[in-house]
């Protein structure tokens, strides 16, 4: 088969798809191609068009007058700047640092690539720029895609240094540190495989670099409802139960989805990423990024040309299900305006408490309600301040939280002390390190909570939060936060008397496997991709898998009924995370060690595999 | 017919009228452009634009508020042949003025069935097996497993047909 056949194929896929063939875009396609999806698309026309959804014309006209009013077409006269609180003529020439200085303004767009060319037309169109503030004035948040002049001064930058020359990531986090918080329009759509959207969600979120935020449901599931996280606390006004949820501000698993700063990180820490092509979003001209993250499916991402900040992101078809989130609309600002996020609670809502948790001013009062006296580490690494003292009452555990930084960078490591109810058993996942000959535990991220941190929070599932174990005294401790695990060793070396040691990470076993198991990559990879997409589960678990490992030992022709070796025989005695050994007691064993190793990826979601033995007996 | 006030207030950007100009002229319109592009997706991207443009455009020209579904397709048109003749994909032979440009756009549903009458004459042109698998891959939308499962060929032969018949379906649409 040639490459105009596979190519033609591959072109008539894609328009039974009703997507856009990447050849729509191109400017090299050959004249046969060209003749020949011609002949194609004449051919389609035999069969009846795919009609869009039941809401078109409705998310139509407001895609449409939304454009229209904020003066996006083509054909506006010049530049129609609307301001905000502020109206200010930006002059070409004007410098960086008095731009910097302007806030609130927002230009509007352009789905082309001219603004410069309309900024130089401003003295022409200053009427049309006054008219423009005015309407602003009367409507909140403004209406189609606009952007703070700290994103003007960005392309002032962009202009004056060849920003553009340098990698799109740079650009996009040079863009991101100029954003103090936004506001915007946020669609989340669900495919399936015949390209039928399943669910529908609006969102209309401001959120700010503190990781402070206000998300309100227009559309979906959570019409209605306003989730508000103001640092201090987390809550979520139901309408239609008349209640308030209150829960703890950190670790905050909600969140949403497409939060620009940590789109930006994801982009960064990504395997490959590969322009595809441009594209028009919300009427703003994007760059078309396919972004490829560590061991995950490659999915798209759409980056505003101008600004360099993402407007829209698509996965990839997993399970027959696709995910497109985008900013249909969104504006920058200096902070989330206060009425909405010291809201409040609405009056005559009952306060529904999530969590038994109480705020104490100093540890004496924490011992008071906790019945122990709270060991408080001597000296905290620099930079960090105690930011709070809280009791969780009924498990009696007290929480120390202190914090690092501001803004974006702002991190949080929370202590937890308390005294133990059950024998201290590591997470069979978790890395194995020691303090004063004791097991200690490491979750990166935290998988499991065990202990006092099932009691203490809910921890478990979070990405970026981190977590060390141990006992020591007759009391359990535990260091949750979202720094790296040297860093929260170093945290939990504070707390007297304890001396976790950092774990080996050269990936090395400690004694080498008296019997090598083959191994077959490609089966590895595979299942891998099978674990990713939520099957087999187990493979993440080296108890687990060395559990289905002897019982394939002992019963080489397949297990039937249960497992010959119990899990209570199974036990890690080493994991740096990336290689483990799990030791086998019992009769029945012929495998007295069992070595395992991560072969396809190295972290949390890497599979365990099984290479090799030492033969019991 | 959309009442000229409604436009007007429209082209401001009032969304009430917007809601009902598209409300009223999006499925024509909308129909038009998927026959050009043959895919929902640039379909709806082309329709807004298209909105976008003509409505913010509207008393730049002598357009006939009783004709504002003729008016719409001609603007579709223009957003078409920007985009194509930006990639370098808009044909000189299938160039057409400014003046039949619109005539097609006005008249695209007899131009429609004169192209469907035009296809089908060249499908029947092809062997039948080619004229098989063009209906099964083009018209009915299977994929090529499936095609091949249906035909009884491999894949790879499914392709080398389809290439073919397509091959030959252009040369005798040139010949028209």
């Amino acid at each position: 088969m040639n490459n105009s056949e596979k190519a033609i194929s591959d072109y008539i896929d894609k328009l039974n798809s009703e997507k856009k063939p990447r050849e729509h875009e191109l400017a090299d396609n050959s004249a046969e191609m060209e003749e020949l999806m011609d002949v194609v698309r004449q051919v389609r026309c035999l069969r009846e068009p795919a009609l869009p959804q039941k809401n078109f014309a409705k998310s139509l006209a407001e895609k449409v007058a939304s454009e229209l009013k904020s003066g996006t077409s083509d054909s506006s006269s010049g530049i129609s700047n609307s301001v905000g609180k502020k109206v200010s003529t930006i002059q070409p020439h004007t410098n960086v640092k008095q731009i910097k200085n302007v806030k609130h303004i927002k230009i509007s767009d352009s789905k082309t690539s001219d603004s410069g060319k309309r900024l130089s037309q401003n003295t022409k169109s200053s009427m049309d720029k006054t008219h423009a503030a005015s309407r602003l004035k009367a409507r909140i948040a403004g209406t189609g895609v606009a952007a703070a002049v700290v994103i003007i001064a960005m392309l002032m930058l962009n202009s004056i240094y060849p920003l553009f020359n340098k990698n799109i990531v740079h650009a996009m986090e040079e863009a991101y540190q100029k954003v103090t918080a936004y506001h915007g329009l946020l669609e989340i759509s669900e495919t399936n495989a015949q390209g039928d959207t399943l669910n529908h969600t609006r969102l209309e979120i401001w959120a700010d670099r503190n990781g402070h935020y206000v998300v309100k449901g227009v559309e979906g599931l959570q019409k209605g409802q306003i989730t508000i996280n103001d640092g201090q606390k987390k809550w979520q006004i139901r309408p239609d139960e008349k209640s308030v949820y209150v829960f703890a501000p950190f670790p905050d698993p909600y969140r949403f989805v497409f939060e620009i700063g940590k789109e930006i990180d994801q982009v960064k820490n990504a395997l490959k990423i590969t322009n595809v092509g441009s594209d028009i979003v919300s009427g703003r001209k994007t760059d078309v990024l396919e972004v490829t993250p560590e061991g995950g499916l490659p999915y798209r991402i759409w980056v505003d040309t101008e600004t360099k900040l993402p407007l829209q992101k698509q996965t990839a078809m997993q399970n027959a299900l696709q995910h497109k989130v985008a900013y249909t609309n969104i504006e920058f600002m200096d902070s989330i305006p206060s009425e909405l996020i010291s809201a409040g609670f609405p009056e005559g809502y009952k306060v529904i408490e999530t969590y038994s948790e109480q705020s104490v001013s100093n540890i004496e009062e924490a011992q008071e309600i906790a019945g122990f006296a709270v060991t408080v580490p001597e000296g905290i690494p620099e930079g960090y301040n105690l930011d709070g003292i809280t009791v969780v009452t009924d498990e009696k555990i007290v929480k120390l939280q202190y914090k690092t930084g501001t803004g974006i960078d702002s991190k949080t490591v929370i202590i937890l002390e308390g005294k133990p109810k059950e024998e201290f058993k590591p997470n069979p996942s978790s890395i194995l390190s020691k303090s004063n000959g004791a097991d200690v535990e490491i979750q990166s991220p935290v998988q499991m909570g065990s202990g006092i941190l099932d009691a203490g929070g809910a921890y478990a599932g979070i990405t970026d939060i981190s977590s060390i174990r141990w006992r020591q005294d007759k009391y359990e401790y535990a260091v949750v936060g979202d720094i790296s695990i040297e860093e929260l060793i170093e945290f939990a070396n504070k707390i007297p008397g304890t001396n976790i040691e950092v774990p080996a990470s050269d990936g090395a076993f400690p004694s080498k496997p008296q019997v090598e198991v083959p191994v077959d990559m490609e089966i590895e990879r595979n299942t891998q991709k099978s674990v990713d997409s939520g099957h087999t589960p187990w493979k993440l678990d080296p108890a687990f898998v060395t559990q289905v490992f002897v019982g394939q030992l002992i019963y080489p022709e397949g297990i039937v009924g249960n497992y010959p070796v119990g899990m209570d025989e199974i036990k890690i005695v080493y994991n740096d995370g990336k290689t483990a050994v799990a030791q086998i007691s019992g009769e029945k064993t012929p495998a007295k060690n069992v070595y395992l190793k991560k072969l396809i990826r190295e972290d949390a979601t890497g599979i365990w595999t099984v290479v090799g033995y030492d033969p019991a007996g | 017919m959309i009442d000229e006030k409604i436009l007007k207030k429209a082209q401001e950007g009032d969304p009430s009228a917007v809601e009902k100009v598209c409300s009223a002229t999006w499925e024509p319109l909308y129909r038009f452009v998927y026959s050009k592009v043959q895919n929902r997706e640039e379909a709806e991207d082309i329709t807004q634009e298209t909105y976008v443009k003509s409505l913010s455009s509207l008393y730049k020209y002598n357009f006939e508020p009783e004709n504002f579904s003729g008016f719409l397709k001609t603007v579709a048109m223009n957003v078409l042949r920007d985009r194509w003749r930006k990639n370098k994909r808009w044909k000189e032979s299938a160039y057409i003025d400014e003046q039949k440009h619109i005539e097609a756009a006005y008249n695209d549903a007899s131009e429609t069935s004169a192209n469907r009458i035009l296809i089908e004459e060249a499908l029947n042109r092809l062997s039948e097996e080619q004229r098989n698998i063009i209906i099964l891959r083009i018209v009915k939308g299977y994929s090529v497993a499936e095609t091949a499962q249906m035909t009884g060929k491999s894949q790879a032969n499914v392709r080398v047909i389809q290439y073919r018949a397509l091959k030959g379906l252009a040369s005798i649409l040139n010949d028209k």
